[in-house]
C-alpha cells in the first residue's frame, strides 16, 4: 500500500468524526510518515498498521478509551478488533514458550469444541446407533442363552432317555434277547448323542461366553477409551 | 516486558519525553523515544498526545521544517505540574517495589 493510498483510506474511514478531529489526526500521521524519512516510507507504513487499525485507534481515543495496557505494551482494543491479526509484536525474550503453549492448548480446545458440536449435531444418529448396538448385544445374549438352555435340556433329555433305554433293554434281554439288545443299542446311541450335546454346552459356557464379554469390552474400549475411537467417531 | 504500563504511567512517560525539549518535539520523535522504554505500537501514541493536548498538558504549534509545517508538542505549566505529580508517585511506588524485592532477598 502506498502512502497516498494509506492516507486516502484513513481519511475515508474517519469520515464520521468531526472535521477538526479528522484534520488533526491526518496531520499527525502525515507528519509521522514524513518524519520517518522518505527512504523508510514502506517500513513506517507497515509499522503503523493498516488504515483500519489506525482509524480504530483514533476513534477509540475520541471515545475516551485509553486502550489496554498489556504484557506486550500499550494496545488499543479497537485496533485489535479492526484486525485480529494484529501487528503488535509480542516481547521477544519473554513469552515465546507461553505463546507456543497457548497455541497448542488453543488448538486442542478447538478440536474439543468441534467434537462437541459434531456430537450435538449428530446426536440423533449417535443415540439411534447406541440403541441399535445395545439391542444387538441383548439379542446376542438372548440367542446364546437360548442355545445354552436348549443344548443343556437336549443333552439332559438324551442322556436320561438313553440310560433308561439301556436299563430297560438289559431287563428285556431276559424275555426277548433281540429286542432287548436293540433297546440297549438305541439307549447307548442316545447317551452318546447326549454326551455330544453336553460337550457343546460346556464349550458354550467355557469358551463362547468369555469370548463374547472380551469382545464387548474391546468394543467399549475402542469407542470410549482410546483416542483412535474418538477421532474416527 | 512482563509488566503492564498503566494509562497514568504512559502519560507520565510522554510528558517526561516532551519536557526534555524546551522548544518542543514532534510525534515521530516522541514515539521513538517512548519506545526505548516501553513496548508501544507506532500508531498508538496519537490518542495519548491528543488527550494530553485537550487536557491542556500539552501545547501544539506548527514550525516550518524542510519546506513543510511540522507539528510540535510542548509541555504547558499544567503539564509540568502533572509530570511532577507522576514523578513523585513513581519514586514512591518504585521505591516500595524495590524494597519488596530486595528486602525479601535479605531475609532469606
Amino acid at each position: 500500500m502506498s502512502r497516498w493510498e494509506f492516507m486516502r483510506k484513513l481519511e475515508e474511514l474517519l469520515s464520521e468524526i468531526s472535521p477538526g478531529e479528522r484534520e488533526e489526526a491526518l496531520k499527525y500521521y502525515n507528519d509521522y510518515i514524513n518524519d520517518g524519512g522518505k527512504e523508510n516510507e514502506a517500513e513506517v507504513l507497515e509499522s503503523l498498521g493498516t488504515p483500519e487499525q489506525v482509524a480504530a485507534i483514533i476513534k477509540d481515543g475520541l471515545e475516551g478509551n485509553a486502550g489496554e495496557f498489556t504484557e506486550s505494551g500499550f494496545q488499543s482494543k479497537a485496533a485489535q478488533n479492526a484486525n485480529p491479526v494484529a501487528h503488535y509484536q509480542a516481547p521477544k525474550s519473554y513469552d515465546t514458550n507461553k505463546a507456543s503453549s497457548q497455541a497448542k492448548s488453543g488448538m486442542s480446545g478447538g478440536a474439543i469444541a468441534v467434537i462437541v458440536i459434531l456430537c450435538i449435531i449428530f446426536s440423533p444418529v449417535i443415540i439411534a446407533l447406541c440403541c441399535a448396538l445395545f439391542g444387538i448385544m441383548i439379542a446376542i445374549f438372548a440367542v446364546l442363552f437360548a442355545l445354552l438352555l436348549s443344548f443343556g435340556i437336549t443333552s439332559f433329555a438324551l442322556l436320561i432317555s438313553g440310560i433308561i433305554l439301556v436299563f430297560v433293554g438289559l431287563f428285556r434281554i431276559f424275555f426277548g434277547p433281540l429286542t432287548g439288545l436293540a433297546m440297549v443299542a438305541a439307549g447307548l446311541i442316545l447317551s452318546g448323542v447326549g454326551l455330544l450335546f453336553l460337550l457343546l454346552t460346556a464349550f458354550i459356557v467355557m469358551k463362547a461366553i468369555p469370548g463374547l464379554f472380551k469382545g464387548i469390552g474391546y468394543l467399549f474400549d475402542s469407542l470410549f477409551g482410546g483416542k483412535r475411537g474418538v477421532k474416527n467417531g | 516486558m512482563v509488566f503492564n504500563t498503566g494509562a497514568a504511567l504512559l502519560d507520565g512517560i510522554v510528558l517526561a519525553v516532551v519536557s526534555r525539549e524546551t522548544d518542543g518535539t514532534y510525534g515521530y520523535k516522541i514515539t521513538q523515544e517512548v519506545r526505548t522504554a516501553i513496548e508501544l505500537s507506532e500508531s498508538t501514541l496519537y490518542p495519548v498526545l491528543r488527550r494530553l493536548q485537550k487536557d491542556e498538558c500539552l501545547d501544539v504549534y506548527d514550525k516550518e521544517c524542510a519546506g513543510r509545517n511540522r507539528r510540535y508538542y510542548q509541555v504547558t505549566e499544567k503539564g509540568r505540574r502533572q509530570l511532577n505529580l507522576y514523578e513523585g508517585e513513581w519514586r514512591d511506588y518504585s521505591a516500595k517495589i524495590t524494597m519488596m524485592f530486595e528486602g525479601g532477598k535479605k531475609h532469606e
